[in-house]
């Protein structure tokens, strides 16, 4: 683009050179007039001269700063134009209209020393046998596939977020939880509807590829359907305050194993047939701050549900249930790389109490007759850092620990022992996004009166493909 | 009559009221710049400590309290702390601070990012797609990002607007003159490997190179295969390694015993010098935002490659900056020339080369490794605090003391008197050598609570063989003899 001056000048010089001799020798004012125009010619070319001096000045010349970026002057530096008072968006790599994606697929080896039946025994444990447990993880010896996870979340409006998550298992489809959730209550409330993990307790709103172990703890396997998730309501209020206090009720339609198993009348027709919500919690957290490297949580709750039905071949139970717990959990977080050092102790307690009468039996002198069971189950657990993206976790946990008791009323009350089980695991997270776990578990089971006993092991991964999950506490 | 009065006296209490700004900030960097804006008028919550990774935190109840508790958060965004606050917001239920809310305020929104990636794709490591998002080690973002910060705190606050708008000036200015004096001293500097991509933005603005990263891709620790070929790409090369405190030393020790191990032995050829690659780890833990104050004021005391020793060199080169609100720990076993550094500024030992630059006016207390007890003239402790002219309000530890002789005193007793001599005074420095001699658990707890009360506008220098007693307190340690 940069012009060629000197050249230009020659051109325009020749022009003139061949053009002045052709009309030299006509009269003098035609060679007045003649020198007017050649000075005309003359000074158009001083000036197209300064222009192109100009331009070609102003090619070779850094550009003019923009705007001065005060005291701190950074060539490359261009503030964003926002305002006085600063962006107040996000920047994201999340697509802002579409819900955040993440899948988590998951697979395990599983082998054990019962040809395959080491996961049922607890469900056949005395007291417990007979009862609506959880359905435990299922697993056959050697390869499975786990349940992959599909979360969608993102918020709807300015009013709700939306999470939904579903768990794809080789058999078929289920909705884990699919809830909205207020976004802009003021005074700290928030309303969750849908069907979701209830906040009780700590272990039970962790989904499986959140826990340090494989499996559920007995406690919430056995008392509880293996968690809490039913279809309901939750309200929870933050107070603002100094230090962190949680209070949450819920409404659940009621429909869980271990509190709230609902058969109605279509299972048998002396069943009650109840309307929801049937099953209501409550539950209060309790967080002081122990610093920055240190976090402790401890959590009371508990639950009634209105309607709980059990049926064997023998007989049907209709009643209510009622449990109540606690929870327990300290976290320290080092500041060593790759969470070495970080611990995790939590502990939780968990005492259920169903009031039954025998509404259907064989042996019809027996209807109507109560059959209350109080029953408890604990587990406690550590996970220690021992190395950069390793862990090491132990557990020790036992239903009927304490409590363990069928009371029969007139016929009398049994009680029996408790059933327990040990587990050690060892974790390692190349990234965030990636876990292999292998994990042994020594447990007995109480049968008949017989401590059975079995070892199991587990090698599992996981793997987490999209948006980053956020880590709860 | 009387609810004109009531009317009034509530309109009084309504003005009268403190016009605070509660603010949450995510690192302890973006904590100072707050302060720093905001003054007397706002309150600072920095929600992760400085020798914590900012990507990696967990979500806990106390974060969830004081974003419930906040007017604004202040984070470092463009997803540097994706994995923990979205859940720690969610948990707080504090419409005010969500994005797209005056409440909200994310330093990477206010300023164009450099390092954007083509492609999000993690298998490129733990990347971020739409730039780097480190930019609180950029002084010249941070003072854009302090100007915009003014502009939002003047919209919660509209009363103190002008009073941000000049601290935010002036911030930018102070900075300003650093990075003039930054870009002298790093002019000509051979290059830097770092840990992580965290300080791009500042080596940038320096015109250092960077020659490496220790981590193979962002996020991952590094690999045997990765190192190796690190160092046979810096063979012969100089320069220093980055990293910080929650970043593993092994990548770089190996690295840099490695490229000590290229200096080659003697005759095979090429220059056996300046092959050294330097380890400089930028030690972040200035601890709780109460210290963070204004950083960029004029250092109390400066040392600047500081040789001391007494006939020949002890220890050294050493450089360190005090700032007031700092505590600093010189750390090392006995006989490491902690106190032959101490001497330097005090005229025990000789300085042979560098520098110590004490700030105008500056005024030092001086607690002595083997405190004298005067048996001879048995004064009270409170005396001796006159004396020593420490009129501070004793604190709880010290009180039953007070009334005692000195010399009825345990040893560990009489220490923690001398050091509250020192803190109790007026000296805007105060030098503690081995203040736990002699101490039990409980004076030694006691003094920490000293340390960790000590006052804003000073800066104490604690020369000691065991930091662990300093784990309460918020300090700086330098490991002197490493």
């Amino acid at each position: 683009m940069r012009f060629p001056f000197p050249f230009a000048g020659a051109a325009v010089a020749l022009a003139l050179a061949l053009a002045i001799p052709a009309v030299g020798q006509d009269a003098p004012d035609e060679r007045k007039a003649l020198e007017e125009k050649l000075r005309a010619l003359e000074e158009k070319q001083e000036e197209t001269k300064k222009a192109l001096e100009a331009l070609k000045a102003s090619l070779e010349a850094p550009p003019p700063a923009p705007r001065s970026t005060g005291p701190v002057e950074a060539p490359g530096l261009k503030p964003l134009d926002l305002g006085s008072s600063g962006s107040t968006g996000q920047v994201s790599s999340g697509t802002s209209f579409n819900p955040a994606l993440s899948v988590i697929p998951e697979g395990l080896y599983y082998n054990d020393n019962r040809s395959g039946g080491a996961a049922g025994l607890f469900g056949a444990a005395d007291g417990f046998a007979g009862t609506p447990v959880g359905e435990g993880r299922d697993l056959s010896r050697g390869l499975n596939l786990g349940e992959t996870e599909l979360t969608f979340s993102g918020a709807v409006d300015p009013y709700f977020d939306v999470t939904a998550i579903a768990a794809f298992a080789t058999d078929g489809v289920g909705i884990e939880e699919a809830y909205g959730r207020t976004r802009s209550l003021p005074a700290g409330l928030a309303v969750k509807a849908g069907k979701f993990y209830s906040d009780v307790g700590y272990a039970n709103k962790q989904h499986p590829h959140q826990w340090d172990f494989v499996d559920q703890n007995l406690p919430y396997e056995i008392l509880l359907g293996g968690g809490l998730n039913d279809v309901g309501v939750q309200v929870t209020w933050l107070p603002k305050a100094p230090v962190y206090l949680l209070l949450g009720v819920e409404a659940f339609q009621g429909d869980n194993p271990g509190v709230a198993n609902v058969l109605g009348p279509d299972a048998n027709p002396a069943f009650a047939d109840g309307a929801g919500p049937r099953l209501f919690t409550g539950f209060a957290k309790v967080s002081p701050d122990i610093g920055y490297s240190d976090a402790l949580q401890i959590g009371l709750f508990g639950g009634r549900s209105s309607l709980h039905q059990e049926q064997t071949e023998q007989e049907g139970l209709d009643g209510t249930a009622w449990f109540a717990g606690t929870d327990w959990v300290f976290k320290h977080d080092s500041p060593e790389p790759f969470g070495k050092n970080d611990l995790v102790f939590q502990a939780e307690y968990l005492y259920r109490d169903k009031s039954l009468d025998r509404v259907a039996a064989e042996d019809p002198a027996l209807v109507g007759r109560p059959s209350t069971a109080r029953q408890d189950g604990f587990y406690v657990q550590g996970t220690w850092g021992f190395a950069p993206r390793f862990t090491v976790s132990g557990r020790y946990d036992a239903v009927g620990a304490f409590v363990n008791q069928i009371d029969l009323g007139d016929l009398g009350s049994t009680g029996y022992d408790a059933s327990r089980r040990i587990s050690a695991a060892l974790t390692f997270n190349p990234t965030e996004f990636s876990r292999l776990r292998a994990q042994f578990n020594r447990g007995d089971a109480v049968i008949g009166g017989v401590r059975e006993s079995f070892s199991q092991f587990f090698l599992q991964y996981q793997l987490s493909l999209g948006v980053h999950g956020a880590h709860k506490f | 009559m009387k609810k004109t009065m009531l009317l009034s006296l509530l309109l009084l209490g309504a003005l009268s009221a403190e016009a605070t700004v509660n603010v949450a900030a995510t690192t302890s960097n973006l904590g100072m710049l707050v302060r720093t804006i905001g003054g007397d008028a706002v309150k600072v919550t920095v929600l992760a400590p400085p020798d914590r990774d900012p990507h990696f935190l967990q979500a806990k109840p106390s974060m969830m309290i004081a974003l419930r508790n906040a007017d604004l958060l202040v984070s470092v965004g463009a997803e540097l702390e994706q994995g923990w606050l979205p859940s720690a917001l969610s948990g707080a239920s504090n419409p005010k601070i969500l994005v797209g809310q005056p409440g909200y305020f994310e330093a990477c929104a206010q300023v164009p990012l450099i390092d954007k990636a083509d492609a999000a794709d993690r298998s490129r490591g733990d990347v971020h797609p739409m730039g780097n998002p480190h930019v609180f080690l950029d002084p010249e973002r941070m003072s854009e990002i302090g100007r915009a910060l003014a502009g939002r705190l003047a919209q919660l606050d509209p009363a103190g607007g002008a009073r941000f708008k000049a601290s935010a000036e002036q911030f930018a200015t102070k900075a300003g003159e650093r990075v003039a004096q930054w870009k002298k001293t790093a002019a000509g500097a051979p290059g830097v490997v770092l840990y992580h991509k965290d300080a791009n933005y500042l080596l940038a603005l320096l015109g250092a190179p960077i020659l490496g990263y220790i981590e193979p891709l962002p996020g991952i620790p590094p690999s045997a295969d990765h190192l190796s070929r690190l160092v046979g790409q810096l063979k012969g090369r100089r320069g220093a390694i980055l990293f910080t405190d929650y970043q593993s030393a092994q990548g770089p020790d190996f690295l840099a015993s490695q490229a000590r191990l290229a200096e080659g032995p003697a005759g095979a050829g090429g220059p056996a010098e300046g092959r050294r690659f330097g380890l400089l780890r930028h030690d972040r833990r200035l601890g709780q935002g109460r210290r963070l104050g204004p950083v960029m004021a004029d250092p109390l005391l400066s040392y600047r490659e500081v040789v001391a020793g007494y006939t020949g060199p002890v220890v050294g080169p050493v450089s360190f900056d005090l700032h007031p609100g700092d505590v600093l720990a010189l750390v090392g076993p006995n006989g490491c020339g902690k106190s032959t550094l101490i001497g330097a500024l005090t005229g025990a030992s000789r300085i042979l080369s560098g520098e110590v630059v004490r700030g105008d006016g500056l005024s030092i207390a001086y607690q002595r490794q083997r405190p004298v007890r005067d048996t001879d003239v048995p004064l009270r402790a409170d005396e001796l605090l006159h004396l020593t002219r420490a009129d501070a309000e004793p604190p709880e530890s010290l009180r039953p003391l007070l009334g005692l002789r000195v010399d009825r005193l345990s040893g560990g007793q009489f220490q923690l008197l001398n050091v509250w001599a020192c803190l109790g005074g007026e000296a805007r420095l105060v030098v503690l050598d081995e203040p736990t001699n002699n101490m039990d658990p409980s004076a030694v707890r006691a003094l920490a609570d000293l340390l960790h009360a000590s006052r804003s506008d000073r800066a104490v220098l604690v020369v000691t063989h065991d930091a662990r007693f300093l784990d309460g307190v918020s300090a700086r340690i330098l490991e002197v003899g490493r």
